[in-house]
């Protein structure tokens, strides 16, 4: 039973991937359409967490990615209102064979390494130690109280990263260096009531 | 060791004072502020020089130092300081260098006169003084070799100094590249020295001192060092392969090429050699070397002095030669020899590029010696400084460059210490001498001899060079202003008494200069030479002989044959010129002989190997590299991101597959 | 594992938590300050905290008794000597590059209080870097310096090129991180543990483990993503348009510091950790040694001979930078060679090492002289860095064209300037490994270097032999005029006396060697012993830190006696 949902995730997972890259349907709407299979991926990937008992994974993976970085991603997609043309470039170059070669290798090394005892043994190793304790292995208790205490340090400076990212966020997203965070068309407005109607040729160079 | 109150330091430290006075603030200062300021800090060494030098004779002293300015670094038990020792071999160094050094200050006085670089001319004439005085005195290996980038740099500095035109500055890279593969060699040889050193269990560390000392405890790679050493060696004094940048160097202020390029910086190769001589003396290979090498340079440039007509070029190629003449002095084991002729060899070099400069000046910076002639009468001081600098170098008897020539060939015809015969060695120098006599006579006729060729009307030679017409009023040739003939008669001077330093031991007892030396060649006792005064008195005979018929020989070929030979000069050397002149026709054939083909050969020399293999494989091979690479640049750095995370994931790709899977 | 953390913990990183206030309080500066006002005083808020930053950090190089290391919150992160000399480093960079980039920031117009908050937040992570041992640790530390300097190298609004380095440089360093990422996660699957020390160990314990291929994939992948960072070939293709596009002060701060935390990193991570059988090559042993040997060859050339045809001198710089990177790889695969577990060996490896710790600070100031030049070079969003631009300024701007002139001479590796001085070193004492096949690599460096003579010359005959074709707008700054009297000085320093930073480098490089362990620590052993020096401050509540070694590991401080002594 678990086998079967397994590979039914897993092909599903690996389905919907593909169909990130290739979206089924060519045109302005094709990136809506990767965007949705990445949720559907991303919910694979969550089921198939859940099936390894990592329940806190699962849970994140849904509530992070197929929830918030996904929404922003379709956001973003409908405000920059691309254009067929800009979506159609489909050529077929060198660095795009290269990738797919890349990937089928990198596919068929991965494969090759999972199947290498070298590989199997110490991590089943691992496994057997640590799924001693079935009943609190992987709960959110137990992750709970090993972010504040062994990794607490890395629990803390994950904050700062996150301040750090987001003073990031605000330089990127500010216009104009001489104003404070507004949206750009009330800049706009105020600047026109500043300078009267004049002031045509600043919009290009914000 | 003696240490000493003099102030050893502020000998290296004045020059590089004026540098740094002369560079920062001189370009508003007027030129004669600037020249003071440049030859007091080449003159103010010059008087510590004597002084040191004057001390070490009173105390008898093998050397004077000072407690060292400072640590240079120290890590562990290896440790570097910076720290000034003036020995024997030092000193001699020293006053050469300073001494010769002010002379061609007070000639740059004029002869820069009105070059909108002034100021940076002689800011670079004190640097290079400082980076030579470091080099001479700096008490280890590293310091030594500070002072020889820094030389290379002034060296390179100077060349291109006129860089507005582009070949000067093309010069300037040449000269700094071939250089680099030397410093390469002589980095090569610091490091094997400090091999050696840990190999051997002994402390490392470069100070002459330690290294003279424990020299012989490593002497299983005493070859290896060696003959890294000379690669640097070869290249800062133009040796083969490495000479070529030194013709081109003449594109510099014909000072700097009378300074560096013939009197002190190219004879740093032999310096080292010498100061190294320990280990030299261990390894009959690397001296094998450095002779054989110095003697087919010896032979080989002065075949090219025939072939050219600028006459810097030709004082350069006779430069290249003797140098190889004074390895092959060191090379066999006669340090001593070797060292003089760098002496009397700085004297009659430097005497003649200046004599040369003094003719160009005067002549509005026209070099073709094709273009000039009869200017015995006009120039009458430069005209004799000249003469006798040509008599020295092409080693008539008596003049400083026989003794120290002669010294040099019959100690390679005697030494049994290399893997080849010395009478090879003799041979070749023999020849080299020849050719040395011919050209310099040649260079001389063209230039002093017969009518004026040059400026608008006069006499075009076959080759004609009419584009260079317009030289205006050349009737006026005169001679230079005195300071500029000051130093040339203090040179001749010098390069026909300086003989008597050194005498050899069939005149004087003592040879006062060898005697002086030979407490920093004491390693080189052990060395062997025949001893046989009637044998090296016949083989003497022999080489002045065919010297001076080969001396008579150009004679008669630039000055006899040509038509406008005015008669009062014909009459003046009546005897002589009868005499050559009865020989014309044999002359004539023996021209087509022996000439031509040598001719023929010294082009095919410049042709191949200069322009193919040198312009050609390193300078274009270089543009090519450059070419090359660009276009592989280009394809990879496209600018394009989804290229870049493919290469890095090839690259990833490419370290699993080496090293995870196989 | 219990929450073990006290003053003394917090007091082990005390630098890094000043950074980080004084970055916040920038960022909360920059809201308080009125529109249009200048910003320069919030670039003073930044120095001060760098300068205070480097006086607490100070305070702990003296503390710091020899080679002695003190592990901090259970052991993730590590206060030592080695974590303290590159805190310096990154002190040092942090505070030129706030004092460099306030008037480029007005000239650009960009003056924002955030810039500076975001090269305090890259230095936070820099030095965290430096004191880590925990990959974890490593990886945040590493993603909070990434995230910054992506900012930064976008931070001037009018540069197009600047938006489209800082967009490649994200994507392909968050390509990289992710590859990171999963070489620790491989490598925390074989060893159960992301603790170095602790990796070490289960390494220790089972050599066919450490030789297997679980182990060798995750440290590929570990390398790379460190390689990225550090611009090693083939990894190093975002270089030159990332060094382009910045800013020049954060060029400059890219070159030296990110660069320095990188290999602060390589020498933790693999010399120190991986350090298990590395001369082995092949299928008998790990071998890693003979992986970075091909990379530093490659990134030599790579560097070299791409930096020949550039006319650009920033891209020239970033070519450069490649190519030093490759120097400094000859010294991690020289300093290498022997384990660092075998005494007798020991002191050969630490040369090396101790090489690249000095050379890293002399090619930092080295890079900061060039760009406290090259700074000037431009107005309001575009820069003007091309060779051509620098015509005739030699002589027109003489203390800027002695600023670069000195620089290029220093990076060239020409005497009596530091950066000989550190070449000098560095290939001595990787010469002194007495391994042939270093040799070779040396070799090859010392042609490199001299390749690297063309591209480095080209710019003073640019500068003094060439007369300027078109005017450039090249304004002066009293702050890039001070970075670049402070760098000049230093560089002549470095090379004139630079026993006093090899000291340093050295002790650095020392306190690296406790991370030994005794060879019969069995695999099960993830709970490290609680070393004496960590208990004894547990138990004292004194707020100075104790850092003295207690009289039972003074043997640590001899150099070469460090058998079966377990200390982490």
């Amino acid at each position: 039973m678990e086998a079967f949902f397994f590979y039914l995730f897993a092909s599903l997972a690996v389905a919907t991937a593909l169909a990130v890259v290739f979206p089924p349907m060519r045109g302005a709407r094709a990136p809506i359409h990767s965007a949705i299979a990445l949720v559907a991926c991303f919910f694979c990937v969550a089921a198939t967490y859940a099936m390894l008992q990592a329940h806190l994974l699962a849970v994140l993976q849904v509530l992070v990615y197929a929830g918030a970085i996904m929404v922003l991603f379709i956001f973003v997609i409908m405000l920059l209102n691309l254009q067929t043309d800009e979506t159609a470039r489909t050529e077929v170059g060198f660095v795009k064979v290269l990738s797919g070669l890349l990937v089928l290798a990198t596919t068929a090394g991965v494969i090759g390494f999972l199947r290498n005892d070298d590989v199997l043994l110490p991590i089943s190793k691992q496994l057997v130690a640590q799924v001693a304790h079935p009943e609190t292995y992987g709960s959110i208790e137990e992750i709970g109280k090993l972010m504040l205490s062994e990794y607490l340090f890395a629990f803390e400076l994950t904050s700062i990263l996150l301040l750090a990212s987001i003073v990031g966020a605000v330089v990127i997203a500010k216009r104009d260096p001489r104003s404070t965070f507004m949206p750009e068309a009330l800049k706009q407005q105020l600047y026109r009531e500043r300078h009267g109607k004049s002031a045509s040729g600043r919009k290009g160079g914000a | 060791m003696e240490t000493t109150d003099i102030p050893l330091h502020l000998i290296v430290l004045i020059p590089l004072l004026g540098a740094a006075v002369n560079g920062l603030f001189g370009r508003r200062w007027s030129e004669h502020l600037i020249a003071g300021i440049g030859c007091a800090a080449a003159f103010l060494p010059f008087l510590l020089s004597v002084e040191a030098f004057m001390a070490l004779r009173e105390t008898g002293a093998e050397a004077l130092r000072q407690p060292a300015l400072f640590t240079w670094f120290a890590s562990g038990s290896f440790k570097v300081e910076v720290g000034f020792t003036v020995d024997h071999l030092t000193s001699v160094f020293l006053l050469n260098v300073t001494g010769i050094g002010f002379l061609i200050h007070l000639y740059s006085v004029v002869y820069m006169q009105g070059d909108a670089g002034y100021f940076k001319f002689f800011a670079y004439l004190n640097l290079f003084l400082f980076s030579m005085l470091m080099l001479v005195m700096g008490e280890n290996l590293l310091l030594m070799f500070v002072g020889w980038e820094g030389v290379g740099l002034c060296s390179y500095l100077l060349i291109g100094f006129w860089h507005h035109d582009n070949a000067n500055a093309d010069a300037g890279k040449k000269a700094f590249i071939t250089n680099r593969i030397g410093d390469f060699g002589f980095l090569l040889g610091i490091f094997f020295i400090m091999y050696a050193q840990s190999e051997a269990g002994l402390p490392i560390s470069l100070s002459f001192e330690a290294l003279a000392a424990d020299a012989t405890r490593f002497s299983g790679y005493a070859t290896v060092i060696g003959l890294c050493l000379f690669v640097g060696a070869a290249g800062k004094s133009a040796q083969m392969p490495l000479y070529v940048w030194l013709p081109d160097a003449m594109a510099g202020p014909t000072p700097v090429s009378a300074l560096i390029h013939a009197a002190t910086m190219v004879t740093a190769g032999i310096y080292m050699v010498a100061r190294m001589n320990f280990i030299y003396v261990q390894s009959p290979e690397a001296m094998t070397v450095v002779a054989c090498v110095g003697a087919f340079t010896a032979l080989y440039a002065a075949t090219m002095g025939f072939a050219q007509t600028d006459i810097k070029k030709v004082l350069a190629y006779s430069t290249v030669s003797q140098l190889g003449f004074m390895f092959v002095g060191v090379g066999v084991g006669a340090f001593g020899a070797g060292l003089f002729h760098v002496i009397t060899h700085a004297f009659f070099k430097a005497c003649l590029f200046l004599g040369s400069g003094s003719v160009i000046y005067a002549l509005h910076h026209e070099q073709d010696i094709r273009r000039m002639g009869g200017l015995w009468k006009k120039m009458p001081i430069t005209a004799w400084t000249f003469l006798l600098s040509t008599l020295a170098i092409a080693g008539f008897p008596l003049m400083s460059g026989f003794f120290s020539k002669d010294e040099i060939m019959w100690k390679a015809f005697a030494t049994q210490n290399l893997l080849v015969p010395g009478w090879v060695l003799w041979l070749v120098l023999v020849l080299g001498a020849m050719c040395t006599a011919f050209y310099m006579v040649r260079v001389f006729c063209l230039t002093f001899l017969g009518t004026y060729r040059g400026g608008a009307g006069g006499h075009h030679d076959a080759h004609g060079h009419d584009d260079h017409g317009a030289h205006g009023a050349h009737g006026d040739i005169h001679e230079s202003p005195a300071l500029m003939t000051l130093p040339l008669i203090v040179l001749a001077a010098l390069a026909v008494f300086g003989g008597l330093l050194g005498l050899p031991h069939w005149i004087s007892h003592t040879n006062l200069f060898e005697h002086w030396l030979e407490p920093v060649f004491v390693a080189a006792k052990g060395l062997k030479f025949l001893d046989n005064t009637s044998l090296e008195l016949g083989l003497m005979g022999v080489s002045v002989g065919l010297c001076s018929l080969s001396a008579l020989l150009a004679y008669a070929m630039y000055n006899g044959t040509l038509q406008q030979t005015p008669a009062r000069l014909a009459a003046q050397f009546q005897p002589v010129y009868t005499l050559i002149y009865n020989k014309y026709y044999f002359d004539e054939v023996l021209s087509f002989l022996v000439v031509r083909p040598t001719k023929g050969l010294a082009r095919f020399c410049y042709r191949v190997v200069d322009d193919g293999l040198i312009d050609g494989l390193l300078v274009n091979g270089t543009a090519a590299v450059v070419n090359l690479s660009g276009r592989l640049t280009r394809l990879v750095t496209t600018g394009d991101v989804q290229r870049y995370a493919t290469l890095l994931f090839v690259g990833l790709w490419a370290l699993v597959a080496f090293w995870v899977a196989g | 594992m219990n929450i073990a953390f006290n003053v003394s913990d917090l007091l082990g990183i005390l630098p890094v938590l000043i950074v980080i206030a004084f970055a916040a309080l920038c960022a909360l500066a920059e809201v308080f300050a009125k529109p249009g006002q200048s910003r320069g005083f919030v670039g003073t808020l930044g120095l001060i905290g760098a300068l205070i930053a480097f006086a607490a950090n100070a305070w702990q190089w003296h503390g710091l008794d020899g080679a002695y290391s003190v592990p901090l919150f259970g052991g993730g992160l590590v206060m030592d000597a080695f974590s303290t000399y590159f805190n310096f480093l990154f002190l040092a960079g942090t505070a030129l590059t706030l004092v460099l980039s306030t008037k480029y920031l007005k000239e650009h117009g960009s003056d924002l209080g955030e810039f500076h908050a975001l090269v305090l937040f890259a230095a936070a992570g820099m030095m965290l870097m430096a004191q880590s041992r925990d990959l974890i640790i490593l990886f945040i530390a590493l993603e909070l310096m990434s995230v910054s300097i992506y900012v930064l190298v976008a931070f001037v609004r009018k540069s197009r090129r600047g938006a489209e380095a800082a967009l490649k440089y994200f994507l392909i360093g968050a390509f990289a991180s992710a590859i990171l990422l999963y070489g620790i996660a491989l490598l925390y699957g074989a060893t159960n543990s992301v603790e170095l020390t602790t990796i070490r160990r289960a390494l220790d314990a089972d050599p066919s483990l450490a030789n297997g291929l679980l182990v060798r994939l995750g440290m590929v992948l570990v390398l790379v993503g460190i390689g990225f960072k550090v611009a090693l070939a083939p990894f190093h293709l975002w270089t030159p348009d990332v060094y382009d596009g910045a800013p020049s002060p954060v060029t400059g701060f890219m070159a030296s510091c990110v660069k320095a935390a990188g290999f602060a990193v390589l020498i933790r991570v693999f010399t120190v950790t991986f350090g298990y059988d590395a001369m082995e090559f092949g299928a008998g042993g790990n071998g890693w040694v003979g992986v970075l040997y091909l990379l530093a060859i490659v990134t030599m050339f790579a560097g070299n001979l791409a930096a020949l045809p550039q006319s650009n001198v920033k891209r020239i710089l970033a070519y450069s930078s490649i190519a030093h990177a490759g120097y400094l790889l000859v010294g991690v695969v020289a300093g290498s060679f022997g384990n660092l577990t075998i005494d007798t060996e020991a002191a050969a490896t630490l040369g090396p090492n101790g090489a690249i710790l000095f050379y890293l600070m002399v090619y930092a100031f080295s890079t900061f002289l060039v760009f406290s030049a090259l700074s000037l070079f431009g107005k309001d969003g575009e820069e003007h860095t091309h060779l051509s631009d620098l015509a005739g300024m030699g002589f027109r701007r003489p203390f800027v064209g002695l600023a670069l002139a000195v620089g290029m001479l220093s990076l060239a590796g020409m005497p009596p300037l530091g950066g000989f001085f550190g070449k000098f070193y560095l290939f001595r004492e990787a010469m002194l490994s007495g391994r042939p096949e270093v040799t070779i690599l040396v070799l090859v460096a010392i042609v490199n270097s001299m390749i690297g003579l063309y591209y480095y010359l080209r710019v003073l005959v640019f500068l003094y032999m060439k007369e300027p074709t078109r005017e450039v707008p090249v304004y002066s700054s009293r702050g890039a005029t001070t970075v670049g009297l402070i760098s000049l000085a230093l560089v002549f320093l470095l090379g004139l006396f630079p026993g006093g930073l090899l000291t340093m480098a050295q002790r650095g490089i020392g306190s690296l060697r406790p991370v030994v362990t005794t060879p019969t620590a069995s695999l099960t052993a993830t709970e490290p012993q609680t070393p004496p020096a960590a208990s004894r401050q547990a138990g004292s509540r004194a707020p100075r830190l104790e850092l003295k070694a207690p009289p039972a590991q003074l043997k640590l401080a001899t150099p070469i006696n460090l058998k079966a002594t377990t200390t982490h």
